[in-house]
Parts: C-alpha cells; sequence; structure tokens
C-alpha cells in the first residue's frame, strides 16, 4: 500500500525530500545522441521473485519507437521498456532465460509519444501466460483480459535471469538513444496493486515513496539538489545504488517535471 | 548543443575535457565502427574545427539513418 506520509527517510540511506518536505523539481533530458543513465547490476532488478516485480516511471517523449529503460545489453538480455513500437503502443518485453529469442510482452493500446507526461507501471508475476504483465498509464489499468493491451510471446518460458547487463535509462543496449524526459523511477520486488498504481498517479503528480515497503530502487533524477549532484543519479532505496549521467553533463539536469 | 561527426581513426586527437563525451569508452559508434558524434558548447575545440556542426534536430535525423541505427528486431 502506498505510503503518502513524511517518513523522512526511515528506510532510507539519503534523504528524498528537501528542505521543503517532498517536492519533485527535476528530470533528466536525454538527447537521443548518445546520453544515458548507467546503474550497477542489481539482481533486485531482475523480475525472478515469486512475489513479482514491478517498474515505475514518469516519462516525455516527442516520438515513437523508442526504447525508454531497460536492463538488457547484448549478450545479455532480461527486459527493456517501450515508448511505442510502430503503432504508437506502450510496451514491455521481458527475456527467458537470457536468450534473445524467448519472450513475452504486453504492448497497452495506447501512444504515449506525444511529448506529455505520462506515469507508467508495469508489473510481472513472472509467470507465462496473457495475465502475467499488467500495465497502468496514467492511473488507467492496461491488461489483455480488459481487451485494451495484447500479450505476446516467442519460445517456452523459464523466467528471466539476472545477467550482468546493468540498468540503463535513456539507452537500449548502450547502442541505441532515445530523445526523452525520465523522472521518478522505482523498482518494487511486488505486484503493485490496482490502488496503489491509481495512488502512485496522483491524478499526474508524482508521489513520496519514503518508507515503502519492497522498494528496490528509486532515482528521482535530479532531485533533491539539482544540478549539483550531477553526475550521480542517487538512488534512495535501501540498496543506494547510485547511477551515473554518462555522455551527459550537469544541464541535462531540468526542471521540466510532471 | 553543437554535434560533430569525427573520424575514429583520429580518435586519439580528441581532448574529453572539451566535449561533452563521458570517455572514449562510452562513445556511440556507427554501425561499421568508422565514426562517432561528439558534442559541445561554445567554442569550437580546436580538434573539430573544419568539421560540419549539427544542431540537435539535424543529429537526431543523422543517428536515425542506418549508418547509426540497426533496424527494429
Amino acid at each position: 500500500m502506498l505510503n503518502l506520509s513524511n517518513k523522512l527517510g526511515l528506510n532510507n540511506s539519503k534523504n528524498p525530500q528537501s528542505a521543503a518536505g517532498f517536492e519533485n523539481l527535476y528530470s533528466l533530458d536525454f538527447d537521443g545522441v548518445d546520453d544515458y543513465v548507467t546503474i550497477p547490476n542489481n539482481a533486485a532488478y531482475t523480475p525472478t521473485a515469486v512475489s513479482g516485480w514491478s517498474i515505475s516511471y514518469w516519462c516525455k517523449v516527442p516520438s515513437a519507437n523508442k526504447k525508454l529503460i531497460g536492463k538488457y545489453q547484448n549478450p545479455n538480455y532480461e527486459w527493456y521498456l517501450q515508448s511505442a513500437k510502430t503503432t504508437g503502443y506502450q510496451s514491455i518485453q521481458f527475456h527467458s532465460g537470457n536468450n534473445q529469442g524467448l519472450w513475452q510482452k504486453l504492448a497497452a493500446n495506447i501512444d504515449i509519444a506525444d511529448d506529455n507526461w505520462h506515469h507508467v507501471i508495469n508489473t510481472f508475476d513472472s509467470s507465462n501466460q496473457p495475465s502475467s504483465i499488467i500495465s497502468y498509464i496514467d492511473g488507467i489499468k492496461y491488461s489483455a483480459a480488459l481487451g485494451n493491451a495484447t500479450w505476446t510471446s516467442s519460445g517456452t518460458w523459464t523466467g528471466v535471469t539476472n545477467t550482468a547487463a546493468p540498468l540503463d535509462f535513456g539507452a537500449f543496449s548502450q547502442t541505441s538513444f532515445t530523445d526523452c524526459n525520465l523522472d521518478e523511477v522505482s523498482i518494487f520486488d511486488s505486484v503493485l496493486s490496482d490502488a496503489t498504481a491509481l495512488a502512485m498517479y496522483n491524478s499526474g503528480t508524482p508521489t513520496d515513496l519514503t518508507g515503502e515497503t519492497n522498494l528496490q530502487g528509486w532515482w528521482r533524477n535530479g532531485d533533491t539538489a539539482g544540478t549539483s549532484v550531477y553526475p550521480t543519479i542517487e538512488d534512495y532505496s535501501s540498496n543506494s545504488n547510485d547511477g551515473t549521467m554518462t555522455n551527459m553533463d550537469s544541464g541535462d539536469i531540468v526542471t521540466v517535471v510532471p | 548543443m553543437i554535434y560533430v561527426i569525427y573520424d575514429m581513426a583520429n580518435i586519439s586527437q580528441v581532448d574529453f575535457t572539451q566535449v561533452h563525451q563521458t570517455s572514449e569508452a562510452t562513445l556511440r559508434i556507427s554501425i561499421d565502427g568508422k565514426k562517432t558524434v561528439l558534442k559541445f558548447e561554445g567554442d569550437t575545440p580546436s580538434f573539430l574545427v573544419g568539421l560540419k556542426q549539427y544542431n540537435h534536430s539535424e543529429i537526431l535525423a543523422v543517428m536515425n539513418t542506418p549508418e547509426w541505427t540497426k533496424k527494429e528486431q
């Protein structure tokens, strides 16, 4: 259950709040040429747990067919998020057994590549069936069962394998790059509920995740200190697994926020 | 920001303190491995003088060509 109260870093090694309390003042601006943030591998970013897995992020994407976030670096294949694929759908694709040819994917019937901010949550229960992946975009649920998303798969599913691949923002396999803004990225080792997804959307305003159970990563992408944090993107979860801005400069920490 | 396409054969001449790329190891390389892209602000670094300069939208168009981006899987 989402905790919207101010717990001031009870479970965190860093304080995700400014002196004014929780506020979201910054995001990262990726140029789509070679900008990316890379975060060292952590098994918590691999959806292998029986209890499930979720990722939440805010994005502002001006053009379709772009991969936003991923733990996927040739020859290590785990998962990646895409703003759209030809038809303009938001999708997430998981790979099985570190095999590029074995995968399952959910594509939600919504185009988020409209240069407006959107909140996206993708949840995964680690099984192989049409209901294994659920997406929430701007608080609305998308699933194969609801008929507003399409689930597809390839090959025999055995499960996602943790690999050495880093977690990257703004890049795919560190070889293709996306022109976008990303903000407030968080990973949970549980399947977030409908109610939590709606609470995290919060009518379009990011919420304080301090003290959330199952929180395995929370990168605020510039908050709370703005450009002075460059080149470090702090992880405000208890893992403290910071990211590094690569081929970027402090000017890529911008005050364009949801 | 100003972008320049640069020949990898001359990469030893790049002073990474004068461009926004982190290091040689993090450069974006063309599909054939022969070119990279560098970016800077303000005065043109001496090792980039004389090369064609691109703005953001122009370099994005270049990066979306088959020379720089593999066809979607």
